[in-house]
């Protein structure tokens, strides 16, 4: 089954351009990264560590029709000392979305099937690398091997007000069951709630750049574990960012994010509310052909109104062109903390290198 | 092998040219599409509006008037079809075009920054359109010297500077300038603006031989219309430097219909460090001749010395001089170094201000500045190939689809430009068990599963 949905989608990716009104404007973005995180130092220390490539072809089949195909390969590890290393690799679940614009840029309606390409029936040598990666406060390239078939159906709006865009959109995910993790013989049948989103934003041009800040609230319905019902919370996310040119080339980016997410259950234990808030700055300047952007972002992570992590990520993201393709390396070094009640903090140390190739 | 590198050279190439193929044809659809939003709603100012914006982006001039002028037409409201159109007129060095479209937009536009760049710009647009009226005039000068100007249109030439000291050169143009301003004082009389009179100089070179004869100065006369000509001239015979050097200052004024003198003219025997006094003798003369008599406020205006420096007004007349030859940086200086020596010179402060705004103006510093604007948003709307005129909203549709549909396409998509992306979906069974933490926080979860 697994194998002929595969197969259906790399047929989809590999026919679509073929439909596509001007298939030379169709995008190839590939982002290779590496990611890993050291957890406390000595004996105990535990590594995780994700070689995530994420790939996706958007194809514009009209200036108001495009699809895009996405998924990813990933190999992810969780290393302990003295424990056999948990590891987990191979194709992520891949999404095609359509995305029809209706009047003059007045409307889009998405809708996107989630094709469960992924691993799925995780053994238990494989659940914790499967599942580390999903942490909300050290963000892995590829968070999820398997979410089961799934399908969002959402429409957007967009308005002028003024000097402002406002854009507000809605969405309604219904999930279906799915084979999450196997012990020994037993597998967990697991139904992810269905969600409903909504999302208010506001962008404008602040001289030659820009400003936007948007929300965006997710209700969940309850997930199901075989036979037991439960929901992790509700999820918000606040965003915002100004770039403006500083001339001579080079720019300001100031970008923030909060990510909240309410009380809930999990499965056998209570959910706390937890928030990670994230801020940073880049300054991006051309020398010749290459654009170079140092830059440098705080993370802190609090569960339940305890400071449970901070993280500092410091870097530096490069851009030029070779030939037809925009060429976008980067490297991160990040170190910081986590915390626990009544115990000493686990220093954290991480490193991350991408490089984003994009086609037109 | 040889092959091998052929066909690697070949895709190399292509890839190289497919990006600007695809470029090209995306500007041909967003135009094809402007057009046609035009053709099938020819009333809409924001149709016309737009094509015409998309085709002076395109270096298309000729093409970006005709639908700015029918925007206009339609809405002389509409400040951005007034700038364009003002700019695009520019471009095709029709200035009594551009400066109608700039006036029309200093009268309507919305974009402060605009205004003030527009009003800096119609200095160099009229100095401008006086040299391309200098070339239409002398290029249909038997059929202008047929019309008689006006006995009160009044143009001042170039002042004849004779003398050892070349330093004192510069007040051929200084000197025009001060009378000018001071005939300008009362309301009786037309006076020819200097760029006019330079512009005409320069075509039929008046002044590149210093010679102004009397037959060359009434057909200058005749070319701007004037009714009267005012012809004068300084012979010094000692330098620049030293004060006490003689100087004899002479006018004539001259009906350029006739040919004959006006008047008794000026003749002025005094000492360099007295020239301000012989000129405003000269200019007393000079009323007298063209038969004004001032009121006692404007006789008190034009006894008003701008400055009582013969240094900064060297400098002030030098700065002159490189603003004819289009020199506005070095004109700045000069102007600038005028102000220094004599605080109170505010002609030199605003002559530097002026030059130093102009050294630095372009047209695309004048579009710059509708950037982040509500009038910018018409701009970029046309750019994107939006008839309506509307801020283009692919931008913010892209991000409402981000968020509420969030792919792998998004994460991607978005690393190129902002930082770390925070997760915008839930690894739902991860969450769900607990698997989702980087260490457990209250012990490991464990998962006991009963059989059905």
């Amino acid at each position: 089954m697994r194998t002929r949905l595969l197969s259906l989608a790399l047929l989809a990716v590999t026919a679509a351009p073929l439909a596509a009104q001007d298939p030379s404007s169709t995008a190839v973005i590939l982002d290779p990264q590496y990611v890993s995180y050291q957890l406390g130092t000595g004996a105990t220390a535990r590594t995780i560590s994700q070689l995530g490539v994420p790939f996706a072809v958007i194809i514009p089949f009209s200036d108001r029709f495009n699809i895009d195909i996405s998924s990813s390969y990933a190999n992810s590890q969780v290393k302990v000392p003295g424990q056999a290393t948990s590891t987990i690799s191979g194709l992520t679940d891949a999404q095609v979305r359509g995305n029809l614009t209706v009047g003059d840029n007045a409307a889009v309606f998405t809708l996107g099937v989630n094709l469960p390409t992924g691993q799925y029936k995780v053994p238990d040598g494989q659940q914790a690398a499967a599942g580390q990666i999903g942490n909300d406060f050290l963000i892995y390239p590829v968070t999820s091997m398997g979410n089961g078939l799934a399908a969002t159906g959402g429409i957007g709006f967009a308005q002028t007000l003024g000097t402002w865009n406002l854009g507000v959109g809605a969405s309604f995910r219904y999930s279906t069951a799915f084979d999450a993790y196997q012990v020994q013989t037993s597998v967990l049948r697991f139904t992810p709630g269905n969600e409903a989103r909504i999302r208010v934003g506001l962008d404008r041009p602040v001289g030659d750049g820009s400003f936007n800040v948007s929300v965006t609230y997710s209700k969940f319905g309850k997930d199901q574990a075989d036979s037991t019902s439960f929901a992790t919370g509700d999820r918000a996310l606040a965003q915002s960012a100004l770039a403006v040119p500083m001339g001579s080339g080079s720019d300001l980016l100031l970008s923030a994010w909060d990510l909240y997410r309410g009380v809930g259950q999990q499965l056998g234990a209570s959910s706390p509310w937890e928030n990670v808030g994230n801020a940073g700055v880049a300054i991006g300047f051309q020398m010749g052909d290459l654009y170079v952007q140092p830059n440098i972002e705080e993370r802190i992570w609090n569960v339940d109104g305890n400071k449970a992590g901070l993280l500092t990520n410091a870097g530096v993201r490069l851009r030029f062109a070779l030939g037809g393709l925009s060429v976008n390396p980067s490297a991160t070094y990040s170190f910081g903390s986590l915390y626990t009640i009544g115990q000493p903090a686990t220093d954290v140390t991480g490193f991350k290198a991408s490089l984003l190739i994009r086609l037109h | 092998m040889r092959s091998i590198r052929r066909v690697a050279l070949m895709l190399a190439l292509g890839a190289w040219a497919l990006p600007a193929a695809a470029q090209q044809k995306a500007n041909d659809n967003i135009q094809a599409k402007l057009a046609k939003a035009a053709a099938a709603n020819p009333g809409s100012v924001a149709a016309n509006r737009s094509l015409g914006i998309w085709y002076y982006k395109a270096g298309r001039f000729a093409e970006a008037r005709v639908p700015l002028e029918q925007a206009r037409h339609l809405d002389p409201k509409d400040g951005v079809s007034a700038l364009y159109a003002g700019l695009a007129a520019e471009q095709l060095k029709d200035f009594t075009a551009a400066k109608d479209a700039y006036n029309s937009y200093l009268s309507v536009g919305k974009t402060k920054s605009v205004r003030n760049d527009i009003r800096v710009r119609l200095v160099t647009v009229t100095k401008e359109e006086a040299k391309a009226s200098a070339k239409e005039a002398v290029a249909r000068e038997s059929q202008i010297a047929q019309v008689p100007g006006s006995p009160t249109t009044v143009a001042v030439l170039p002042f004849k500077i004779g003398g050892a000291d070349p330093n004192l050169q510069p007040l051929q143009v200084g000197l025009s300038d001060l009378v000018i301003s001071d005939l300008a004082k009362t309301k009786k009389l037309t006076v020819v603006e200097r760029d006019k009179i330079q512009a005409i100089s320069d075509e039929i070179a008046l002044s590149r031989s210093g010679q102004v004869d009397a037959t060359t100065a009434v057909r200058a006369g005749k070319l701007i219309q004037a009714g009267r000509i005012v012809t004068g001239s300084l012979i010094s015979t000692g330098p620049a430097t030293a004060g006490s050097s003689s100087i004899t200052m002479t006018s004539v004024t001259v009906n350029t219909q006739n040919s004959q003198t006006v008047g008794q003219g000026s003749n002025q025997n005094s000492t360099l460090d007295q020239l301000f006094s012989a000129e405003k003798a000269l200019v007393r003369a000079t009323f007298v001749d063209l038969g004004i008599t001032l009121t006692p406020a404007e006789q008190q205006d034009v006894d008003r010395r701008p400055t009582q420096s013969l240094q900064a007004f060297l400098a002030y007349s030098r700065g002159l001089m490189s603003e004819d030859a289009g020199r506005l940086d070095e004109a700045a200086r000069f102007f600038d170094n005028a102000r220094s020596i004599d605080p109170g010179f505010n002609a030199a402060l605003q002559r530097a201000q002026s030059a130093s705004a102009r050294s630095q103006q372009t047209t695309a510093k004048i579009e710059s500045g509708l950037r982040g604007t509500a009038e910018g948003q018409s701009v970029t709307a046309a750019v994107t190939g939006n008839s309506s005129g509307t801020a283009p909203l692919t931008n913010t549709l892209s991000s409402v689809v981000g968020d509420v549909n969030p792919t792998t396409t998004n994460s991607v998509a978005g690393t190129n430009s902002t930082s770390a992306a925070p997760p915008t979906t839930r690894p739902a069974a991860a969450e769900a068990t607990g698997h989702d933490q980087p260490a457990p926080r209250t012990g490991q979860v464990t998962i006991n599963i009963t059989k059905p």
